[in-house]
């Protein structure tokens, strides 16, 4: 049997066309030494990325927002030192009384103005003055000391040791009421002690 | 002929040289890289969806753990006790309840990761899976009609050979540790945060049982602190154990199961031509591997969800003492905090209780000429400072030749110069032995406490200084003789207080 020589070539062509296919294509892919990896490409992971981004977001915004809320609820709640507003209303009340006012005012009739020289009426009226300044800084006295006793029957309830017990924002507001109703004592004193000096400066001329 | 033959047999070598020259020119061109790269067992069994609500939660659990932490410590700050009077021992000690939570947290921790180094590990899983195997092979091969001795040398050649070998484990070992380091891992950092935040939960019972702002309840907040950690841990747990399970039933499904097939496959295969039984067929093999994989893919699950079961079990054991434990100690620690605060007020109430008997008792005797008498002429000294002396000092006072308003002004007076006295010395005292450099080295947060106790100090003080001032205009006024300012104070009588 006589072979055909074109023949023999283009098996020969053949051969070698189906090995280099089976080398980089059929047999690569079949290949069951290497079994193939998930595909994920930069579009999944992407879109993964995001999908995991947002279904985070929802619990973790929940969470800080629920978080948030206590914060801030522990940021309103009220001082321990509760009695502030009783205090501050014992200062409320009006220092002169009408009593002592028509008093004043009836000292001042007394003084006689018809046939009396300068230094007589001028007398007259410095004694009145004097009887109204003591009027005043007695009455105030009167009014402070009750007003003392009422703050203090007021903290008597009160135990500083609870401050080591509150929270930061509770012994916040309580130092700034404490140091609002120091202003209300303190405008108190300095009222007293204006009028002390008032009636000392008036005593000088007697 | 001759010169054809030799040129087919040129080209036929040509052509083969050829050929063999592609095929090695492929095997050296290098291959593309991600074929090489181990897949990820998660992705490669998973879904997406599926992988990304664990990753959520996970990502969810640890940073939120964090954030617990990190709020739990800022609210914890805020409720520090103040630099100073800084809380005498015995209060510092019933107050503190650190002690009682740290020591419940930490031996309820050890027990956990006693369970996870003892019950969780790869002998315990190894034991598990391997009784399933056998036992479904067992079955298996009584069902197909093995004489027992037969099946006992199966199984004990199947234990020998293949499931105690390091093979069989290599498959699955990896996994296993995972799981066991990752909860391992996992209990500090949650022993943590229940430990925090326990304490902080008694710290706000405290400070609203002292308000007086709760109900019935001492507790409330601990309890609902330990519900927030009980569900934070418990998914936190079952999270580690989805991924567990994911990844222990890929190693057993793919490594495991392919390995024990292939073992099983030839041992039975040897078998049936021992047994010379024609009733064994290639079917019936097939299907006892079928059962003995569907047996080792089950123990996974199972095991994880008996470990996670059993770490729970604990937590909850640990949740109900905590909860009994805090309840007692906030119970005990507003009891003392309330005893040192009264017995505060009690100092304070103890000088002008003293001062308001002696009070009381010269008013009694205002109108007596003969007790008056014996004090004037009493020939000790009186002296200024000595308490002894107050009563005397007040007699003199009182049995002044003058009105009673007078007289009853001068003594209140003179007692509440003293009041004064007292709590000039008790407040400087008190002050003088504290360094105001501690506040520098407390939390900004104690420095409030601070502030206000000494505004406190500062407004007790002034309104003393209120009254003292009050009570000299009044007797300044007096001292006038102004018959209008006589007759008013005489009309009026004394203010309130007196």
């Amino acid at each position: 049997m006589k072979l055909n020589l074109p023949v023999v070539s283009r098996l020969i062509i053949v051969v070698i066309i189906a090995s280099v296919l089976l080398t980089f294509g059929l047999a690569r892919n079949s290949s069951a030494i290497v079994p193939p990896c998930p595909v994920a490409t930069d579009a999944t992971i992407a879109q993964m990325a995001q999908q995991w981004a947002a279904s985070f977001k929802t619990p973790y915004c929940a969470y800080l927002d629920k978080r948030r809320n206590i914060l801030l609820k522990q940021k309103l709640v009220a001082g321990v030192l509760q009695q502030t507003s009783a205090m501050s209303e014992i200062f409320r009340v009006t220092e002169e009384s009408t009593s002592i006012v028509k008093r004043i005012e009836k000292v001042a009739r007394r003084i006689n103005l018809k046939n009396q020289g300068v230094a007589d009426m001028a007398a007259a009226k410095l004694r009145a003055l004097r009887s109204g300044a003591g009027l005043t800084t007695y009455s105030a006295g009167e009014k402070a000391f009750a007003k003392a006793s009422r703050v203090e029957k007021a903290l008597e309830k009160f135990s500083s040791t609870a401050f080591d017990f509150c929270s930061r924002h509770q012994a916040q507001k309580d130092a700034a009421k404490l140091a609002y109703l120091r202003g209300l004592v303190q405008a108190q004193e300095l009222r007293l002690l204006s009028l002390l000096k008032m009636m000392e400066a008036l005593e000088g001329e007697r | 002929m001759n010169r054809i033959g030799a040129r087919k047999r040129l080209l036929s070598l040509v052509s083969f040289l050829l050929a063999g020259g592609v095929l090695l020119g492929a095997g050296l061109v290098p291959r593309k890289g991600d074929c090489f790269v181990k897949c990820s067992p998660v992705i490669a069994v998973t879904n997406y969806p599926y992988f990304s609500a664990l990753l959520k939660n996970l990502v969810e659990d640890r940073l939120i753990t964090e954030l617990r932490l990190c709020l739990s410590e800022q609210l914890s700050l805020a409720l520090l006790p103040g630099s100073f009077r800084a809380l005498e021992t015995r209060l510092r000690k019933a107050t503190d309840l650190s002690t009682l939570v740290d020591d419940i947290v930490s031996d309820g921790l050890g027990s956990q990761l006693a369970f996870v180094k003892t019950r969780m590990n790869i002998e315990v899983f190894a034991s598990r899976l391997n009784k399933a195997a056998v036992t479904a092979l067992s079955k298996e091969l009584k069902r197909l009609g093995f004489e027992e001795s037969r099946v006992r040398e199966v199984l004990s050649d199947y234990r020998r050979e293949f499931l105690n070998s390091r093979r069989a484990l290599a498959t699955y070992t990896d996994e296993v540790r995972d799981f066991q380091i990752r909860t391992a891992e996992f209990l500090p950092v949650s022993a943590r945060l229940l430990s925090r935040m326990t304490v902080l939960g008694g710290k706000m019972d405290v400070a609203d049982g002292i308000q007086g702002r709760q109900g019935a309840e001492v507790s409330g907040n601990t309890r609902q602190i330990l519900d927030e950690c009980a569900i934070h841990a418990k998914g936190a747990l079952k999270n580690i154990a989805a991924i567990a399970e994911v990844s222990l039933a890929d190693s057993i499904g793919r490594g495991f199961c392919g390995a024990s097939g292939t073992y099983l496959a030839a041992r039975l295969e040897k078998l049936r031509g021992l047994e010379g039984k024609a009733a064994v067929s290639s079917q019936d093999i097939a299907r006892v591997l079928e059962s003995v994989d569907r047996a080792a893919i089950a123990v996974p699950s199972e095991y994880v969800g008996t470990s996670t079961a059993g770490l729970a079990d604990m937590a909850a054991g640990i949740r109900t003492s905590l909860t009994a434990r805090m309840r007692d100690g906030i119970a005990a620690a507003l009891l003392v905090v309330n005893k040192a605060m009264s017995l505060e007020k009690e100092k304070e109430r103890a000088i002008n209780r003293l001062y308001n008997g002696i009070e009381q008792e010269i008013k009694r005797l205002l109108g007596d000429a003969g007790f008056f008498a014996a004090v004037a002429r009493d020939r000790s000294r009186v002296s200024l400072l000595d308490r002894e002396d107050i009563k005397k000092i007040t007699v003199l006072l009182a049995g002044r030749n003058s009105s009673m308003l007078r007289r009853r002004l001068a003594v209140r007076h003179y007692i509440v110069a003293r009041i004064s006295l007292e709590t000039a010395t008790a407040i400087r005292s008190g002050l003088s032995g504290f360094d105001p450099a501690t506040i520098d080295r407390g939390y900004e947060d104690m420095a409030w406490k601070d502030l206000a106790r000494f505004n406190y100090y500062l407004l007790s003080m002034e309104n003393q200084k209120l009254k003292l001032l009050a009570l000299r205009a009044m007797t300044e006024s007096l001292v006038t003789e102004d018959p209008d300012v006589s007759r008013y104070a005489e009309d009026s009588g004394l203010p309130e207080g007196f």
